[in-house]
């Protein structure tokens, strides 16, 4: 309980800075939290380039926001950045006249894990299975896919979820019960097709 | 499958993408006036967040009962001090008290309550034993203490007979257990029970000894107070204080 409370006392502290205009905040939030919201950003887009492209706009946009806004709803800086990273990603949607699930034509082909510990034939293997199981979470639904990075990825609370997208946490707890049930016929398919 | 969805967690930009995006971001920031904290800016900030998160019910409610254990143990070394005729007297009693309630085992709790008893005995005997204090405009108080001498004294001699006869109790339990445990199976081996029954009864005695070692000399401080001999009286008091401890 002690750490969680000390953590959530840290990032109050920052995100009460950052309200302040306190610059180094802003890099403390930046390096605290860039590698996530890029991760985030290349689930739902599917391209390295634009969720690069795309995480700098959101910490611009939170940066703007917190200036200029009170943050009575926000309960933690992370669910904020997330709020804010889904609404720039439909904007990037809308923008570009694109649907939000992606086709696998559209995904990178190649993923990279480093790890240098493991011999190479496990690494293969390794990632193999990282490249079916980002395969298959591209083809869920946006709402599917979403509530899964946030959950198993990005270990974010049922509170922070429901904080950003504004739904109760028993409708969180179902939607993630769908989505691991239909990621789950997703990898069974894929198996029954191997087995084949 | 869960485990292959947080291994995804490895997958993170390059160090040199993010570097160059952290300059590119400050800069941008930089143009929207932005500023240095203040020492005192940013000291609000932590106390204002710590009172908030810390003002949560359920770690409000912990800390509270924390404090209270906490002051009610720690307070009792710093209250022991307090004597009779002094105003922080009753808060060193009640300490004493919340410090009795915190201890389980009976017979600990019963040797603790006879050596407050003493001490509190033994403080009422110093104060008397003070010119100053002691003089007929302090009549009223020297009365009222002497009355006080006499109740502590008298829970000393009641514990030390609870804690004597308990310790005869355990004493002729453990020997019951090896009687009827040794009754008609000495070929079994049985006979190794017998050290135990050596040792408890040892213990007993002891505990009787100090028991009415400490009878004695609460007699003879008794007798001494009443021959307002207070220094012998308190002298007494700390012997059984160390005979109890």
């Amino acid at each position: 309980m002690s750490d969680s409370l000390i953590s959530k006392l840290r990032e109050n502290n920052n995100l009460s800075r950052l309200k302040s205009g306190d610059r180094e905040a802003f890099i403390k939030a930046y390096d605290d939290f860039a590698d996530d919201l890029y991760r985030f950003a290349y689930f739902k887009l599917g391209s390295e380039e634009e969720a690069k492209d795309l995480v700098s706009v959101i910490f611009l946009k939170t940066w703007n926001y917190i200036q200029t806004n009170s943050l009575k709803d926000s309960k933690t800086l992370r669910a904020l950045l997330y709020k804010i990273a889904r609404n720039a990603i439909i904007d990037h949607y809308r923008d570009k006249g694109l649907s939000s699930s992606i086709s696998l034509e559209d995904a990178p082909q190649a993923l990279e894990v480093p790890d240098d510990s493991q011999n190479q034939e496990d690494l293969i293997d390794q990632k193999a299975d990282l490249e079916l199981i980002r395969e298959k979470l591209m083809l869920l639904k946006d709402e599917y896919r979403e509530v899964i990075i946030w959950r198993f990825i990005e270990d974010l609370s049922m509170d922070e979820i429901a904080n950003i997208t504004g739904k109760k946490k028993g409708n969180i707890r179902v939607l993630l019960h769908r989505a691991l049930t239909a990621l789950k016929e997703l990898l069974e398919d894929e198996e029954d097709k191997t087995e084949l | 499958m869960l485990q292959k969805l947080n291994s995804l967690k490895e997958i993170r930009p390059d160090d040199a993408w993010k570097q160059s995006q952290r300059d590119l971001l400050l800069t941008q920031i930089s143009n929207s006036a932005p500023k240095e904290l203040s020492a005192w800016s940013d000291f609000y900030i932590v106390f204002k967040n710590s009172l908030k998160t810390f003002s949560q019910p359920a770690v409000a409610f912990a800390s509270f009962v924390c404090l209270l254990f906490a002051s009610a143990v720690f307070s009792h070394s710093w209250l022991s001090s307090a004597k009779p005729n002094e105003v922080m007297y009753q808060a060193r009693v009640i300490s004493e008290k919340v410090k009795l309630n915190t201890v389980i085992d009976k017979d600990a709790r019963e040797k603790l309550e006879v050596q407050f008893a003493a001490e509190h005995a033994a403080d009422i005997a110093t104060v008397l034993s003070d010119p100053e204090f002691n003089t007929p405009a302090n009549e009223t108080q020297i009365a009222k203490l002497s009355q006080n001498f006499n109740k502590e004294l008298e829970t000393v001699k009641t514990r030390l007979t609870t804690i004597s006869s308990n310790s005869n109790v355990a004493s002729l339990e453990k020997d019951g257990e090896v009687m009827s445990a040794s009754d008609g199976k000495e070929d079994q081996g049985i006979e190794l029970f017998i050290p135990p029954v050596v040792s408890t009864t040892s213990t007993s005695t002891a505990t009787s000894t100090v028991a009415s070692t400490s009878q004695e000399i609460i007699n003879q401080a008794q007798s001494s107070f009443e021959k307002k001999d207070y220094q012998k009286a308190v002298e007494g008091l700390k012997a059984i204080d160390e005979l109890i401890k």
